[in-house]
């Protein structure tokens, strides 16, 4: 794709809102990239509208955020999709959910990029994220048994694991 | 007994023939040079230490020169555990089932700073052992970020140090080894 052929982020946005509406809750084109904050339950059918009429074939990163802050005017959790397209490197966008501390759920898109499918779990795994869908998400990198998800702010690490002494001496 | 006569008949300062054939020392001391001599180490990396590990197996460093080449790859043809890299909690319940499938008498290497306390990530890993000495005992500890390979062969040599004053008898070896910390 051209330059001049390729949707900038101001038209991607404005053809999200045609198509889903308030599903859409706000819009940012000032940000380093471009992004959109949508329906977490709308999460998959916005992805496939992505992928298949704008183009977006290609997953780049999946990531979750802790947003609480130390004077916790925020406790949400979130989650990040760069989106691109493959062989275009410059056709970029980014999708955006906020999501409840005590039940952070979102629609899997591990049906739209299969790429998706790790990283999700990944997200679960650390920041107990639950991907509603995902077809198996189970623990990736800590142990089966573990309790918690560590990377979330408000996170104590346990004094043992199986006995083991985990405390700092 | 006709044997302790013969012995007893023996001059070893006039008789040639025994004074350039006969060596005399003690099992100990044969074993043990033995022991010290084909210290087989496991096939066993964690993260980047190992690196370090694979280049004292290699050429330049060449750690078949003591004797220590054959890295095995089950723990029960393995003498010396070198626990090399940053153990995970995920991990550990696994290095202590290889520690318990070597046979006697085996020794470890803590190779490393995360191995000897949890190095970098001592206050922030949450997922991370601080130190492999919380869960099996450790008879060398190597420091090192990760240590160089003539480090490790130093550590090596800590080892066969270790072995050369060792006691046959002494089978439990106790006094020699701490006991393994978690049941």
């Amino acid at each position: 794709m051209s330059d001049a052929s390729r949707p900038g982020p101001a038209e991607i946005a404005k053809r999200l809102q045609d198509e889903f509406g308030d599903k859409i809750v706000a819009v940012d084109l000032e940000a380093v990239d471009p992004f959109c904050q949508v329906d977490p339950m709308a999460v998959d059918e916005i992805a496939t509208f992505l992928r298949d009429r704008l183009g977006f074939n290609y997953l780049r990163c999946l990531s979750s955020v802790d947003y609480l802050d130390k004077k916790k005017t925020s406790e949400e959790l979130g989650v990040v999709y760069h989106l691109g397209a493959i062989p275009d490197a410059r056709h970029l966008f980014c999708l955006k959910v906020r999501l409840p501390r005590d039940e952070p759920t979102v629609k899997t898109v591990s049906a739209v990029w299969p790429t998706a499918d790790w990283h999700e779990r990944e997200a679960w795994d650390l920041m107990g994220i639950v991907f509603e869908g995902h077809p198996n998400l189970t623990r990736i990198l800590c142990a089966e048994d573990w309790e918690g998800h560590p990377l979330r702010k408000d996170y104590v690490s346990p004094d043992t694991y199986h006995g083991i002494k985990n405390n700092v001496v | 007994m006709a044997g302790e006569a013969n012995i007893q008949e023996i001059n070893f300062n006039t008789d040639a023939a025994t004074r350039d054939n006969v060596l005399i020392t003690t099992l100990d001391k044969v074993l043990n040079w033995t022991r010290k001599s084909s210290v087989w180490p496991m096939t066993f990396g964690l993260a980047c230490c190992a690196i370090e590990m694979m280049a004292t197996g290699a050429s330049n460093y060449d750690i078949d020169r003591f004797g220590s080449g054959p890295f095995r790859a089950t723990p029960r043809q393995a003498d010396l555990m070198i626990v090399a890299g940053t153990v995970s909690l995920k991990m550990a319940p696994r290095v202590k089932l290889l520690y318990e499938q070597m046979p006697e008498p085996k020794y470890v290497i803590a190779m490393g700073a995360c191995t000897i306390s949890g190095g970098p990530y001592i206050k922030y890993g949450y997922h991370v052992l601080k130190g492999v000495d919380r869960l099996i005992p450790v008879d060398v500890y190597i420091p090192g970020c990760p240590p160089r390979p003539e480090a490790l062969l130093e550590g090596l040599f800590r080892v066969q140090e270790k072995m050369k004053f060792e006691r046959i008898l002494d089978r439990t070896r106790e006094g020699l080894r701490p006991k393994i910390l978690v049941e």
